[in-house]
């Protein structure tokens, strides 16, 4: 933080987004979210399980229950080696990996340059996606890991349902 | 009413706040409190473990170039870690008597309430159980004690009348009884009126449980287990205790999450015994891992009753189909079968179906069926670790672990399977809990039936190499624990009795037939293990057997004893005189069967 105090940038406004991609897009994800980045990581299959689930790995003792970005956004799973992220989700105490095609740097901005989602988004994007923002490498979703976890997902059912549609499909 | 002066304005402030007032202070505390109170001594060791396995773990990583010392290396982290494993179990473990702490003076009250003298006696306040077991069976058994008062003892007058003193007991007993898996019992014994099995079928027909004819049907055992059904309830009227439709079903529900059982024993005006049976950890679990669909899961062995092979030939006539259901015909039932790969949508393994089937016999949530999977892997102690909440809504897994080999796999929950696949409960009487508790004589001849199975295995040849004939023994399958295939250089001799490390006990090896010598001699690798338990006064001891080879799992036809063999007992096995080896003790219909006693 010294660093950014030195470039005049206020501390209490900066956000430090971790940028990540899955398909097209760029989504970023608060760096105090993210305990831990993984490389590719060999993930249990967990049979009957929601579609988005993508299985579970062991981490540090625990037992971790992995999310897939891709199913989320109704893309197809990729079968190249890809990135799990390690959240924490510190309110509800719930720690979940998230499937990602990769990671890439951190970027600092104001916490003023994000906005709302807009309005023209579909339910289930509107479900995942908190706010979007203007970045040098173009727009950036923010992602939040309260709206990813796992267990929220489930609850909510806009992709529990559609999934077990697709389950017979896909595996 | 007696007053509390030792908690002053403590427990006034105690009062306010929480319904039922508390007795002791340290129960208040430990009833919802997350932390534990250690023995130092216990935390010194573990932390002497904890410094031996950073010890090892550096000679590990200094070593990696050199094999030499791996094997050593490889023993000492087992010993560390078994050691380390069994001492943060023992900080786990809490007395029961904390579980007791609160009795007396609900009993008091309660009395007071219900216009009952009523005095509470415990026994065993030292036995441990696990923290989060204690936390488990709090409930049920509040709920049980409550019982004990008021339906169990009767107004002081009844009691005089019928020649019993005016205060009525309750007792609260634990202690541990060891089987395959060491067990905690905990019984709430009252001496009042007993339940009625009449009032119980005349009520469980009322309400639409059971028809007549089937009530009619029932033994006295059956009926008093129908106060478990949901939606049963005797009391006559609606009090602020008891009554209020909360029954017995939810405790039993209870104590059945945690892994335990639920029984009750009763006598018209003698008073009602009420069994709780739980284990004594949650964390660690025997389990078999099987194989389906190219994935790997594990059994809880709790729930394991018995493995059957069918070769891939045999599998299409062995199998037989009423309807949509397909059956296995064993021993004189016939078993459900439910297949793992089709239940949890997995490819299915052509290949492991032409080499053969394996049953996994399972008796859980009072159903019985037989599990159909591609492979039998090992048997491991697992540690269990819990899915989230998104996964445990899936319903058929109860947790996860990490297996020996690195990977993970899922946890049956047996009971949900058998559910999930259309098995109806057998009922109770037929289920595995209970039949300890018939009275012996009856017992015995059921017993004969059931459990007649016996491991027959080969022991001492006679003559030379060439010419030899062995002679076939048998030992109760009750007494046989487990067989083992025991590598030679794992076999230890202290003061010239040869000794085996199993799992974490030094198990004493018997050898009479000179079985031993005999494989080292031949320089065979393998050496197969009967781990037998050895029945003494009120423990069980356990104890290997060494033998040639097993050669079958069979029921024999016991024979006439002959005067001049005194102490053998024979059976006539597939047309071969065997006998049978009663060393461990338990004959048939005696004591409790350890086998058994897992499920």
């Amino acid at each position: 933080m010294s660093s950014l105090d030195a470039t005049g940038v206020d501390p209490v406004d900066t956000l430090l987004m971790c940028s990540l991609r899955a398909g097209a897009a760029l989504f970023g994800l608060e760096t105090t979210q993210i305990r831990e980045v993984l490389g590719a990581t060999k993930i249990r299959l967990v049979p009957l399980a929601p579609e988005y689930i993508d299985g579970i790995m062991p981490y540090r003792g625990d037992v971790l229950t992995t999310v897939n970005l891709r199913v989320l956004l109704g893309l197809q799973r990729c079968a190249a080696a890809s990135c799990v992220i390690v959240l924490d989700d510190d309110i509800n105490e719930e720690r979940f990996g998230l499937v990602v095609d990769g990671v890439g740097g951190v970027i600092v901005m104001a916490r003023s340059g994000v906005e709302p989602n807009p309005s023209a988004l579909d339910a289930r994007s509107l479900a995942l996606f908190d706010g979007i923002c203007r970045t040098e490498l173009g727009l950036m979703v923010r992602l939040n890991s309260q709206r990813l976890r796992p267990s929220r997902l489930a609850e909510n059912g806009l992709f529990g349902a559609a999934a077990r549609d697709r389950s017979g499909k896909q595996r | 009413m007696v007053t509390y002066r030792q908690g002053g304005a403590e427990d006034q402030v105690g009062r306010r706040d929480r319904p039922v007032p508390m007795d002791f202070a340290g129960t208040a505390l430990s009833s919802q409190s997350k932390t534990l109170r250690i023995d130092v001594e216990v935390l010194n060791r573990m932390m002497n473990l904890v410094g031996e396995l950073v010890l090892t773990r550096n000679q590990i990583l200094q070593c990696s170039q050199g094999t030499d010392n791996v094997l050593e290396l490889a023993r000492r982290l087992s010993s560390v870690t078994s050691d380390l494993r069994e001492s943060v179990m023992q900080v786990r473990m809490q007395p029961v008597g904390h579980l007791f702490g609160k009795f007396p003076k609900m009993v008091r009250d309660l009395g007071e309430t219900c216009g009952r003298k009523v005095r509470i006696e415990f026994e065993g306040q030292d036995t441990g159980l696990d923290k989060s077991l204690i936390e488990a069976v709090r409930d049920p058994l509040t709920h049980a004690v409550r019982n004990a008062v008021d339906h169990g003892i009767e107004p002081p007058e009844v009691r005089i009348k019928a020649g019993k003193a005016a205060e009525g007991v309750v007792r609260l007993r634990a202690f541990q009884r060891s089987g395959s898996v060491v067990i905690e019992v905990i019984e709430v014994i009252d001496d009042g009126a007993g339940i009625s099995t009449e009032r119980v079928m005349a009520t469980a027909i009322e309400r639409g449980l059971v028809t007549a004819e089937h009530a009619a049907s029932m033994t006295q055992r059956e009926a008093l287990q129908l106060i478990f059904v949901p939606g049963f309830l005797t009391a006559k009227q609606v009090t602020s205790v008891s009554g209020r439709g909360v029954g017995m079903d939810v405790v039993r529900a209870n104590v059945q999450r945690v892994g335990g059982s639920v029984e009750v024993e009763s006598g018209v005006g003698l008073g009602t015994t009420l069994r709780m049976r739980v284990p004594l950890t949650l964390a660690i679990v025997p389990a078999l891992v099987v194989g389906s669909g190219g994935q790997s899961f594990a059994l809880p062995q709790a729930c394991l009753s018995e493995l059957v092979y069918v070769p891939g030939r045999d599998a299409e006539t062995a199998i037989e189909r009423i309807g949509t259901a397909e059956l296995y015909r064993l021993r004189e039932g016939l078993l459900p079968l439910v297949w793992l790969d089709r239940l949890l949508a997995l490819k299915q393994s052509e290949s492991a179906k032409k080499r053969g089937l394996y049953i996994a016999g399972i008796e859980a949530g009072g159903r019985r069926f037989g599990l159909v999977v591609d492979d039998l892997k090992t048997p491991e102690e697992i540690f269990v670790k819990p899915l989230s909440t998104a996964l445990r809504e899936i319903g058929i897994f109860s947790g996860s672990t990490l297996l020996g080999n690195g990977s993970l796999a899922l946890i049956l929950d047996t009971a949900a399977i058998g559910a999930r696949a259309g098995v109806r409960p057998v009922p109770e009487a037929d289920a595995m809990i209970g039949e300890s508790f018939e009275l012996p004589a009856q017992a015995s001849e059921r017993r004969i039936e059931l459990k007649d199975s016996m491991v027959i295995y080969e022991t001492k040849s006679h003559g030379t190499a060439e010419t030899s004939h062995s002679e076939q023994m048998a030992m109760p399958l009750s007494t046989v624990e487990r067989i083992e295939l025991v590598p030679m250089s794992e076999v230890e001799y202290v003061d010239g009795n040869a000794v085996l490390q199993y799992g974490g006990e030094l198990l004493p090896l018997e050898d009479e037939d000179g079985v031993l010598l005999e494989m080292e001699a031949a320089q065979v690798a393998m050496v197969t293990v009967l781990i037998c338990l050895r029945n003494e006064e009120r423990s069980a001891k356990r104890v290997g057997l060494v033998v040639r080879r097993v050669l079958d799992v069979s029921a024999g036809t016991p024979l006439a004893r002959k005067a001049t063999w005194s102490e053998a007992e024979l059976v006539l096995v597939k047309g071969r005189a065997t006998c049978v080896n009663r060393k461990f003790g338990l004959r048939f219909g005696e004591a409790v069967v350890p086998l058994q006693e897992v499920a």
